[in-house]
């Protein structure tokens, strides 16, 4: 999953954790972009010459997920934009020319595809589609399904910081989780608690560079190219964990009071941190 | 911004993504990781050609062909660069042909074939493709037989990609080795029998992204053909005697070919425009532009209307009736000046995993020559019905 893993299970003996490992395994190798002979390489082969492809029932979900999300986001959730991600070098701090960012958003935008379940379409040569935003959330919410149907009570799966729980912990009635502060990320900066529900989180205070005296967050725009730097942080709760990754990605594409908005009309749990260190909570 | 626009029903939007997500977390776990996908389509269509007018016909049927094509295709990866192509058609043909032009003194009129010629047509293609990071190699083998003709060909292609995959380059090369054995060459002893044909054919492309929604294509191509290119049913009027027809036995084409395609974010759909310039040895010369535009209708429903223009000049030889002098003679109308249309609309609909298209098209061809000796009388008008479905699986 390309971050680091922890699977907590409440049980009366020790429990053994093989199904989990097996179907974190069974996604990373479906789904990673870095393992050649994914399943998600296979799509975007396709992609390349603008082709179709019809593709499995589970793939096909998160594909209808991601078509959701891009309507519900008004756009801002976006599989297609991993390119733009690319042509941001964060370690070597630099800044791509305007023609290579027009390049990049040629070829980007969930608009350019068409998608006819269980069939999908790129209308437009070269797109990529990247899975990296809905995968490892995806996976915290199997993890916790499979050990439902295993028997297990309770349970905790902390995927790189996207968070599924169910049950509750020995003793206490609800698993309590540390917001990080993004000034002193080893400090909590507030405490979420979770029953049956995901957490996740997402940041743009660990991964920036400064040019010319300008901050550039990691998160791009998928229609600018530009990195944006509105809130700090945004954490959001969701039953599905899924939900709470696509929610919180894209309130850190909005200005911070439009965030705060549009969460808040959505009705879920969220906490939101600004360039201030203002927390806002809903 | 979008986001504002959808406010009223964000949490109905909410609902529908988390009724998606649930069902998709609760897939049995045991699903499997399909890397590859098997693809298979069947399909039939039904050609049907206009009957001819009973003025134009001196006897004969004035009935055309029917035609009856039921198709497979499998399209089947192997491991993970390799891909299997099988198509097998079977083609039932019924109807009659024009056969020779004569005139009586009252101007050019038709001969038609009666309406005895049944015949069955077998095609099947196997092909291999392999996959390289930026090339691609595909071979392709032909089998095509029927009573009267036997053809085997092989095509062979290569593709790369560069400019970061923005540019396509190809290159293929077929051959075709025909054999030709007329029916009923017993009875109309000019028919040809064991007459052998060979046709190849060379082009290079190029496929360029010029923009986030367009592309463009542009090919050319030289085609050659050498052995028996005379159509052994027909017969042609040389001085007033009905003999075979005699066209060259060589012919050289150059294909020039273009295409554009742009999609429209707003519209959510796509315009395809191609364009296609012959000219051969014969003297003939011809143009074809086609229009195109792919509408989707929500997830699951496109059409795709189609129009195309075609236009040619005739050969050199064409002619209703000939003379002792010429050294090649045919009356065919394929072979004279005229010009063609069509209309087609293909309706694509997806349903639990399949793909199911039904298309229907239009043709008919006309010709403004007023020269009574290179009128063509039978220009062919026609109408396509196609209904195909495809499905994949792992």
């Amino acid at each position: 999953m390309g971050s680091r893993c922890e699977l907590t299970l409440v049980a009366t003996t020790t429990p053994d954790f093989t199904f989990l490992c097996n179907e974190l395994d069974r996604l990373e190798s479906k789904y990673s972009r870095f393992i050649e002979t994914s399943y998600l390489n296979a799509i975007n082969s396709a992609a390349k010459h603008g082709e179709s492809i019809a593709l499995d029932d589970e793939t096909s979900g998160l594909i209808a997920l991601a078509d959701h999300a891009y309507n519900l986001t008004g756009g801002l959730f976006d599989i297609t934009s991993c390119k733009l991600s690319k042509i941001w070098d964060f370690k070597k701090a630099i800044v791509p020319s305007e023609n290579v960012i027009q390049k990049a958003l040629s070829q980007t935008g969930w608009a350019k595809c068409h998608w006819a379940s269980p069939i999908l379409t790129f209308t437009t040569p070269n797109i990529q589609i990247d899975l990296g935003g809905l995968v490892k959330e995806y996976a915290a919410d199997r993890c916790r399904q499979l050990a439902i149907e295993q028997g297990f009570e309770a349970g905790l799966f902390d995927l790189g910081g996207d968070i599924s729980v169910f049950g509750s912990p020995p003793h206490q009635n609800e698993w309590r989780i540390g917001i990080k502060n993004p000034m002193k990320p080893k400090e909590p900066i507030a405490t979420i608690t979770l029953t049956q529900q995901g957490l996740s989180s997402s940041g743009n205070y660990e991964r920036f560079f400064k040019h010319s005296g300008q901050h550039f967050g990691h998160i791009i725009h998928p229609t600018t190219g530009q990195p944006v730097m509105y809130a700090q942080a945004v954490s959001v709760v969701h039953p599905q964990t899924v939900i709470a990754g696509i929610l919180s990605t894209s309130a850190m594409l909005m200005p911070e009071s439009e965030a705060i908005t549009w969460l808040n009309e959505l009705g879920v749990k969220y906490i939101l941190i600004n360039r201030s260190g203002d927390i806002y909570q809903g | 911004m979008r986001v504002q626009l959808m406010k009223t029903s964000l949490k109905q939007q909410l609902t529908t993504l988390s009724a998606i997500a649930t069902s998709l977390t609760a897939l049995p776990s045991h699903a499997a990781v399909p890397q590859n996908n098997t693809t298979i389509e069947v399909g039939y269509s039904n050609y049907i050609e206009d009957d001819l007018p009973e003025e134009k016909v001196l006897f004969g049927s004035t009935s055309r062909y029917d035609i009856d094509v039921s198709e497979f295709k499998l399209v089947a990866p192997i491991g993970d660069s390799n891909q299997l192509n099988v198509e097998y058609s079977v083609d039932s043909m019924s109807g009659a042909s024009p056969w020779y032009v004569m005139d009586l003194g009252d101007g050019p009129i038709l001969a038609m074939s009666g309406a005895t010629i049944v015949d069955e047509r077998k095609d099947v293609l196997i092909g291999w493709t392999h996959y390289l990071p930026d090339d691609t190699l595909s071979i392709a083998i032909g089998n095509s037989s029927e009573d009267d003709y036997k053809a085997n060909n092989i095509g062979l292609s290569w593709q790369h990609e560069l400019n970061n995959d923005n540019t396509i380059l190809s290159v293929n090369h077929a051959v075709s080795m025909d054999d030709i054995n007329a029916s009923d060459s017993d009875l109309f002893v000019t028919r040809p029998t064991g007459m052998k044909k060979r046709v190849a054919n060379t082009g290079i492309g190029i496929t360029q992204v010029i923009s986030s929604v367009a592309t463009m294509q542009a090919g050319i191509g030289y085609e050659s053909a050498k052995g028996y290119l005379s159509d052994p049913y027909k017969l042609a009027s040389v001085d007033g005697f009905i003999v075979q027809e005699n066209r060259p036995e060589t012919k050289y084409a150059n294909i020039l070919t273009a295409g554009y395609r742009h999609y429209f974010i707003e519209a959510e759909g796509a315009l395809q425009a191609d364009a296609r310039w012959y000219q051969d040895s014969w003297g003939i010369k011809s143009s074809t532009i086609e229009l195109g535009w792919h509408q989707s209708i929500g997830s699951t429903f496109s059409l795709r209307p189609s129009v195309r223009y075609y236009r040619q000049s005739a050969a050199d030889f064409f002619a209703n009736t000939s003379t002792a002098g010429s050294k090649y003679y045919s009356s065919d109308s394929r072979l004279s000046n005229f010009k063609g249309r069509s209309y087609g609309l293909v309706v694509s609909k997806a349903i639990l995993g399949f793909v199911f298209d039904l298309g229907y098209e239009k043709y008919s061809s006309s010709s403004d020559t007023k020269d009574e000796n290179v009128m063509p009388l039978g220009l062919v008008d026609f109408s396509l019905t196609t209904l195909s479905v495809k499905f994949e699986f792992e």
